[in-house]
């Protein structure tokens, strides 16, 4: 009994710590008050304040086609290059190759920031959308090579395309027909979580973001000089709700261990 | 009833036929120049311990592997160089390898849409194929849904509802249980005699192999021991791998002391001699070589009084240990003074009673000269 009391006591006192902040941040975005410290009574006037607010909602936008396109692009990469991976066991370079993949998930993103400003302005490519969605794409394609080559290999070994190639499928068909729908929940749950990646990047976007090209957090940042609102609470609290939606459809998509290869 | 020698050489009859085969992966060779023929309608097993490449050989007729030498041929022309999905042979995976985002009827159809059958022509085949294996009315049941069993058998009907030349199955029966895979045998033996097409079963089992074969092709290290029907290859064990990965054996060493038409004196593990009938087509390996003779542990009989058996060799021989197995005993017996460590081991019936379980005691085994088989020559 005891034991059970000092267990729920720690784990009190953990998630406290980690989900306190969220919960203070939650009730002031609705304190009817412009300092952050007194509660002042109910509104949801900061709430109304934000989507009126168009420079905010440009941002809102901007960052999400942003993340849309990095999702796609690190999708796209992603599959191809975990495909790779696991169709090809052995070739020159294999240990490089899966290393290298792995890099920007421990890079320093400040070095990678201005590691790809300084190569994209010595290439003289102007700093476009298109740019900043690469750059989101590169930090977002250990996610999808993770999420996808686990399914991959999971296939490989029940040896589903050489059933497909047996049965007259040429090797692109067994591709489309076999392999791509088994392992499109782990694409979508790849591209999910790349999405939320590049949604809330912001040293990155810092660096290599041109002119007129403001995402969410830089917003927020520019925001912040001005000391800590409720119009930012609110703000952080939508963002805080999205993520979860992505978090609950990401574990809607995951596979789960015995579908790919009952045997 | 072929001899093995000419069982490589394409005959009209042959559907597929496998000639000097081999291949390597960087410095291991997992399959050494096989020459393999397998007649229309006909089940062939390939036999072998894990690692003794029969599942390479197996893939290499699939067309998932191409061979570093040699050619295969499927009903007279030379496949070698066709990929797998231009093959007429289709595959029962080891672990079924059915299409788990498909239902059981898109699995079956799966093979007939890649070739273009037009759909009414599915729709007739599709429960054609499931009745074959006694699943009728699963068409839409998910493969998920499904007992080891059943996917067993959708794999089964997936394989021949594209009417394939040559069915393949790789060890397909490995994943059942015991009383399972006895009934599937069977069914699986009258299923081919019905479709009436080659099958090229890979298994480890001996006794699978014994139940399913027309003949049986006995693997190791990659390469072909011996190629004849379950019968020849019990009864005329070539080399002694075979008389020991089938049914067991004791094997013992023996040198050649003279020999007349037809019989070879022996001289068994430098005590006892033996006067050996040899086959028509077996030759006198030269007076004074040494080679391995096998016995069969049920040929050996035991008899626990001073009997003197008519026409067998008697050996006196003294009984180390019995062991009781249910439906026989086991007698482990020390035949040999110069070499005591040296144990023959002697099968009996389920009587239990019938057999002594004294240590110790002096017995007499006995074996008919006839169940005496000359393997290779002894190098070792």
């Amino acid at each position: 009994m005891k034991k059970g009391r000092g267990m729920g006591v720690y784990c009190a006192a953990l998630f406290g710590f980690l989900y306190l902040p969220l919960a203070v941040m939650f009730v002031f975005s609705f304190n009817d008050a412009r300092r952050n410290v007194v509660w002042r009574g109910f509104t949801l006037k900061w709430y109304s304040a934000l989507f009126h607010d168009a420079e905010l909602m440009s941002a809102m936008l901007t960052s999400l086609e942003l993340a849309l396109a990095a999702a796609a692009i690190a999708a796209v990469l992603g599959m191809l290059a975990s495909y790779a991976m696991v169709k090809h066991k052995a070739f020159r370079g294999r240990g490089a190759y899966d290393a290298l993949l792995n890099v920007p998930l421990m890079m320093p993103e400040v070095a990678l920031g201005v590691g790809i400003l300084t190569f994209l302005v010595r290439a003289g490519y102007e700093l476009d959308f298109m740019a900043l969605a690469s750059s989101h794409a590169l930090i977002c394609l250990p996610y999808t090579v993770a999420a996808v080559r686990a399914r991959l290999i999971s296939l490989q070994e029940s040896s589903l395309e050489d059933a497909a190639m047996d049965l007259g499928a040429t090797e692109w068909q067994a591709f489309v027909k076999v392999t791509l729908p088994l392992a499109m929940p782990a694409i979508i749950s790849g591209a999910l979580l790349s999405f939320t990646v590049s949604f809330q990047d912001f040293v990155t976007s810092f660096f290599v973001a041109g002119i007129g090209i403001v995402t969410m957090p830089i917003k927020i940042y520019s925001m912040m000089k001005f000391g800590v609102t409720p119009e930012i609470n609110a703000l952080s609290v939508c963002l805080l709700l999205a993520t979860f939606l992505l978090i609950g459809l990401n574990a809607a998509f995951a596979v789960r261990p015995d579908e790919a290869s009952r045997h | 009833m072929d001899p093995p020698e000419s069982a490589a050489s394409p005959a009209p009859a042959d559907y597929l036929c496998l000639s000097g085969v081999s291949k390597s992966y960087g410095p291991l060779t997992v399959v050494r120049d096989v020459s393999l023929a397998v007649a229309r309608g006909e089940i062939l097993t390939i036999l072998g311990p894990s690692g003794c490449g029969k599942t390479t050989t197996l893939r290499i007729i699939a067309g998932f592997e191409s061979p570093d030498g040699g050619r295969v041929r499927l009903s007279g022309a030379d496949v070698t160089d066709t990929p797998a999905y231009d093959r007429d042979v289709h595959t029962v995976f080891q672990h079924y390898a059915l299409f788990p985002h498909l239902s059981v009827a898109d699995n079956i159809a799966f093979g007939m849409r890649m070739d273009k059958v037009p759909e009414d022509e599915i729709k007739k085949r599709v429960p054609e194929a499931l009745a074959m294996v006694k699943l009728s009315g699963f068409e839409s049941r998910r493969i998920q849904s499904m007992s080891g069993g059943q996917m067993q058998r959708v794999a089964l009907a997936r394989a021949i509802a594209g009417r394939p030349a040559v069915l393949l199955l790789d060890e397909p029966l490995g994943a059942l249980d015991l009383k399972l895979r006895k009934e599937m045998q069977l069914e699986l033996k009258g299923l081919q005699r019905r479709l009436g097409i080659a099958f090229i079963y890979v298994t480890h089992d001996q006794e699978e192999a014994m139940t399913m074969s027309d003949r049986i092709a006995v693997f190791n290290h990659g390469r072909i021991e011996q190629v004849g029907t379950p019968g020849e290859i019990y009864e005329m064990p070539k080399t002694s791998f075979v008389a020991d990965f089938i049914g067991g054996a004791n094997i013992f060493s023996a040198k050649v002391l003279r020999g007349e038409p037809g019989r070879a004196h022996l001289l068994l593990e430098d005590e006892h001699e033996l006067n050996v009938p040899l086959d028509a087509n077996e030759s006198l390996p030269g007076i004074g070589a040494r080679v391995k003779v096998a016995i069969r542990p049920e040929r050996v009989k035991v008899f626990y009084k001073d009997e003197l058996p008519f026409g067998l060799i008697r050996f006196d021989a003294i009984l180390k240990d019995t062991v009781f197995l249910g439906d026989a005993c086991q007698i482990y017996l020390q035949m040999f003074k110069k070499n005591p460590e040296r144990l023959t081991i002697a099968w009996a019936g389920g009587d239990r009673y019938a057999v002594h379980d004294d240590m110790d005691v002096p017995v007499i085994a006995a074996v008919d000269p006839e169940d005496v088989y000359i393997l290779e020559r002894d190098n070792g």
